[in-house]
């Protein structure tokens, strides 16, 4: 079994550990994997901001890339796993709406949709597995990421993985899925409502007692962090890969 | 108040600070989030009948002409007369003109949104027509000259004081201070005001085309007063609230208050067929049908956007919407708000007036959820916001329009070539160093990320971006473990 | 009237509409599968199986939750009681009725004459206006939402269940129905034997109410402020 990665902008440029724990976890179960170097973005933000054409121009270059690599392998069993339930939805549910067109594109699109997962979608629907080996110490709260929750249909498998990692005690928060306000360029836009919405998810956060918080999505987790550091809050942010490689017994 | 072009960053902040503001907003979303989930979960096969309620909307809109002249064929049949409005104007003209006909000096109006897309009030008072708005809620706006707050509950941004300091003032009586004796107060008020009117104006919750059959919904009595006291009844409707058949009904009402309130059912229904028989003793000698375009058919033209028609204004989408709850009513600037008036506004105001409000959203999709017709508010606040762009690109529009659309065009310039990317990841490290200083956070970034640092840290680009690691990390794997510094 | 507005609006529905591409469906297609949609809808809401004494029941439990007074009559003589006892209480002096053949069987304006009490036509609203107390009889009651369904007609009119601030509604035991969908599956059959349809139908829920004033419950705005319903056989 193999995987292509598709690592995310955001990952790649600011948070490159996420994608070495998710290597290594994926490792840790004998998954082969690859790194198409030619990567670079999956559109998002030019989709997300109105300006379809630039946005089709990448999302073109983005289905040509990875076409080819699960082309090139004789190996039936390839997939592509991505940490990031934006930027999957991205391409499993928005990247038709630009080539409505393109009959031959949306071939490798359609092709190219059905091997690809989220990280944590991947773990437990392909590869059944919720125990990794993991071990963390703390209780631990998860933020439902929104296109990952309601454009995906994720939502079990995180709790699932989180609740196999020994010593983590999962903890709900009071809302947990509601949105923490990043929607991307929206926090730029309107920063006085973001930063709002975003107070209520930290006082959520806080009042669960948990100690760290852990999501699919480095956009809403760098949006999180940003408050909880600011403010001197002392509760982790953990993209789930993290979680899942750690292997201390003691807090981090 | 009046309409004018929608400033959203603006009002919205001013929301956000405003304390009392916020915890009435907090009060309301969660009671009528939890009463719909509530009477939701008592009904078995919810799901299928948002479906299905989808499906008739879809099958009515995609139909539309045929749908109105159907009803109209219906509501003559039952004695009642039909008039058509291709705007706002045209309908004041419309009504003014049966009520200049009639002789009447005076009209009493029960809530209707599309009276309010259109200024009736305005119109009707300057041709020197008494009208009063009988439903409690708009009542309080109408005597505080403001617009809804919320599609279900108009004034629930103003606290008990608020309302009894207004009714003391505008309406010369002591100062109350319990809701029942404002109610009091309201319902003999208003009590007069039905007996003397001349005409009773109603908005229409659905029509139905078979029968010609206006269906209201209330809680207070007022729409029942109004449709059955005054000699004449005139009724507005959006073209777009028209459903093929009588049992059609069943569906929606089910969804409707349950999804509005969490109730089984509003107090009142009324579901009224033309004027009064000859051999009834009560009801209005006549009915009038005002059919209200305004921009609706131009909504028609486009495949992606034309399910914001499918909109039965239940307001659910409201009160699940996380933007909703921090901005209130009135940041989006018109008759209809949260994500109902996100999509809607710029399509009925025009995209130049209401640039701002496809982009009021996180795209969260909680709105979807919830919606009794299923509406994809996502998907049509990205169509809309393509066309924003594309109107700014044709006028030119300022230098923030500039300055983004040269940022996007950079950004692809780059993202489209992976050695331009790479080049840009190793120099984006290097221009942000003498911010960040080696740490990993930054406290404060110039223009537009400032807007993030002013309450947030933000991260620092890393020394070795993933792509970098990968060469060594490939080393690495495939041999039963990862050792990673 | 101008008709030119008519005819500009559904020139541009039909020109907007006509731009469906082949990839939206068929729209017989459409039509018939949304027919069917509406029909089974009735299919969920139909329920047969239940007995007259738990729909009974049911409205009860409903109405309560509405604030709704509920009692039931075994006979005539039960019913007059009823009314004489609910009417001494209030204190009332001037009636709104209907003069359906059930009222006249029990000879409810006797019955008031008798109390030297008089009663309003509902031609003038002033008078109405004056009523303390309105009594009606209910076409169908829906159990599941706690409804009473009035058609208006000549013995019928629509003010006399709304502008007395009491309202007595009598409802007979077998006019209640399991929920909406089966009522419109009953109307549905008067509306195809092709009979003149009422001017207006009401579903009435409870007392007339409102939390327009920080969504504190307030009964009595424009409509009655007291609902009572006496279940008959």
């Amino acid at each position: 079994m193999k995987a292509y990665l598709f690592i995310t902008c955001l990952v790649d440029t600011f948070f490159p550990q996420v994608g070495e724990d998710m290597v290594k976890v994926l490792d840790r179960l004998g998954v082969d994997l690859e790194f198409p170097e030619a990567q670079t973005c999956c559109g998002q933000p030019a989709f997300n901001s109105g300006y379809r054409d630039d946005a089709r121009i990448v999302a073109e270059r983005f289905i040509n890339i990875f076409d080819q690599a699960l082309k090139n392998d004789q190996d039936e069993d390839s997939y592509i796993v991505c940490p990031s339930g934006s930027c999957t939805t991205m391409i499993k549910v928005f990247y038709q709406e630009l080539f409505t067109n393109d009959l031959l594109l949306l071939d490798k699109l359609n092709y190219l949709t059905s091997r690809m997962y989220e990280f944590s979608e991947f773990l437990v629907k392909v590869l059944n597995r919720t125990d990794l080996g993991a071990e963390y110490g703390g209780a631990v709260t998860y933020h439902d990421s929104c296109h990952l929750l309601r454009e995906l249909g994720v939502k079990s498998e995180p709790r699932q993985l989180i609740e196999g990692v020994k010593g983590a005690e999962l903890r709900e928060m009071e809302m947990h899925d509601a949105c923490c306000g990043f929607g991307g360029t929206f926090s730029i836009k309107f920063p006085k409502v973001s930063v709002s919405m975003l107070d209520e998810k930290i006082e959520s956060i806080v009042n669960s007692g948990a100690n760290t918080v852990v999501s699919c999505d480095m956009g809403c987790l760098m949006n999180i962090d940003g408050a909880l550091s600011r403010r001197g809050i002392s509760v982790k942010t953990k993209h789930i890969a993290e979680l899942l490689a750690s292997r201390d017994k003691e807090e981090k | 108040m009046s309409f004018g072009k929608v400033r959203f960053e603006k009002d919205s902040a001013e929301a956000v600070d405003n304390k009392a503001l916020q915890d009435a907003l907090v009060n309301v979303t969660n009671k009528f989030r939890s009463a719909r989930r509530n009477a939701s979960e008592l009904v078995p096969g919810w799901e299928e009948l948002r479906t299905r309620a989808r499906d008739i909307k879809r099958e009515t809109i995609d139909n539309l002409d045929k749908y109105l002249v159907k009803l109209e064929s219906s509501v003559k049949k039952a004695g009642g007369h039909v008039h058509w409005a291709g705007d706002g104007e045209e309908a004041c003209r419309i009504i003014l003109n049966i009520a200049r006909k009639n002789r009447v000096k005076s009209i009493v109006k029960s809530k209707s949104m599309a009276t309010e897309e259109i200024e009736l009030n305005k119109n009707l008072e300057r041709a020197g027509i008494r009208a009063v708005e009988t439903d409690l809620g708009e009542y309080i706006i109408q005597l505080a000259g403001e617009h809804p707050f919320h599609i279900i509950a108009p004034a629930i941004h103003k606290t008990k004081d608020d309302i009894s300091r207004l009714f003391s003032e505008k309406l010369d009586i002591p100062y109350l201070s319990e809701p029942e004796e404002l109610t009091k107060v309201a319902r003999e008020k208003l009590r007069s005001e039905f007996l003397n009117a001349d005409m009773g104006v109603s908005g229409a919750n659905f029509g139905v085309a078979e029968t010609g059959t206006v269906v209201i919904v209330e809680n207070e009595g007022n729409a029942r007063m109004t449709t059955t006291v005054p000699r004449i009844h005139v009724a507005l409707m959006g073209i777009e609230k028209i459903i093929p058949r009588y049992e059609d009904l069943s569906l929606f009402l089910t969804l409707l208050a349950r999804s509005a309130t969490g109730q089984k059912s509003s107090t009142y229904v009324s579901f009224i067929t033309g004027p009064r028989r000859d051999t009834d003793k009560d009801g209005p000698e006549e009915f009038h049908l005002v059919l209200l375009d305004n921009g609706r058919s131009r909504i028609l033209a486009s495949e992606e956007t034309r399910e914001s028609l499918y909109c039965i204004r239940c307001g659910a989408c409201l009160n699940n919407c996380p933007v909703y709850r921090k901005a209130g009513g009135h940041s989006y600037g018109w008759v209809y708000s949260g994500p109902i008036g996100a999509i809607i506004n710029p399509q009925l105001m025009g995209i130049d007036q209401a640039p701002e409000l496809p982009f009021a959203s996180s795209l969260c999709g909680a709105c979807r959820d919830v919606c009794p017709v299923k509406i994809d508010f996502p998907k049509v606040l990205l169509e809309l916001r393509q066309r924003v762009v594309e109107e700014k690109q044709k006028d030119r529009v300022g230098w923030r329009s500039f300055l983004e659309g040269l940022a996007i065009k950079t950004w692809r310039i780059i993202t489209a070539n992976v050695k331009l990317y790479n080049i840009a990841l190793t120099a984006s490290y290097y221009l942000q160093y003498p911010l960040s200083m080696g740490n990993n956070k930054l406290r404060s970034l110039p223009y537009p990320l400032s807007r993030w640092t002013a309450a947030r840290d933000f991260p620092a680009v890393s020394r070795t971006p993933f792509r970098k690691r990968w060469k060594d990390l490939k080393q690495t794997v495939g041999k039963g473990g990862v050792n990673i510094k | 009237m101008r008709n030119d507005s008519r005819e500009e609006i559904l020139y541009n529905i039909k020109t907007r509409l006509r731009r469906i591409s082949s990839k939206n469906q068929d729209r017989a297609g459409v039509t018939e599968h949304a027919k069917d949609a509406a029909l089974d809808t009735e299919q969920i809401y139909t329920k047969d199986g239940f007995t007259r004494d738990a729909l009974v029941e049911q409205y009860i439990a409903e109405a309560n939750k509405v604030n709704t007074n509920v009692s039931e009559a075994r006979n005539d003589e039960e019913v007059k009681q009823f009314l004489i006892n609910l009417i001494d209480e209030k204190e009332a002096k001037l009636f709104s009725i209907w003069e359906t053949d059930y009222f006249k069987k029990i000879g409810l304006k006797k019955l008031l004459r008798a109390k030297g009490l008089k009663t309003v036509t509902a031609k003038s609203k002033n008078r109405m206006a004056k009523a303390d107390i309105g009594i009606t009889g209910a076409d169908f009651v829906i159990a599941d939402t706690g409804t009473l369904v009035l058609l208006t007609d000549g013995k019928k009119p629509r003010g006399v269940s709304l502008i007395p601030p009491v309202h007595i509604a009598i409802a007979r035991r077998n006019n209640i129905v399991f929920d909406i969908g089966e009522l419109f599956a009953i109307l549905k059959q008067t509306l195809d034997a092709d009979q003149d349809t009422t001017s207006c139908m009401t579903f009435i829920t409870g007392p007339s109410r409102t939390a327009d004033i920080e969504l504190s419950l307030t009964l009595g705005v424009h409509g009655p402020k007291e609902l009572y319903v006496l279940i008959v056989p």
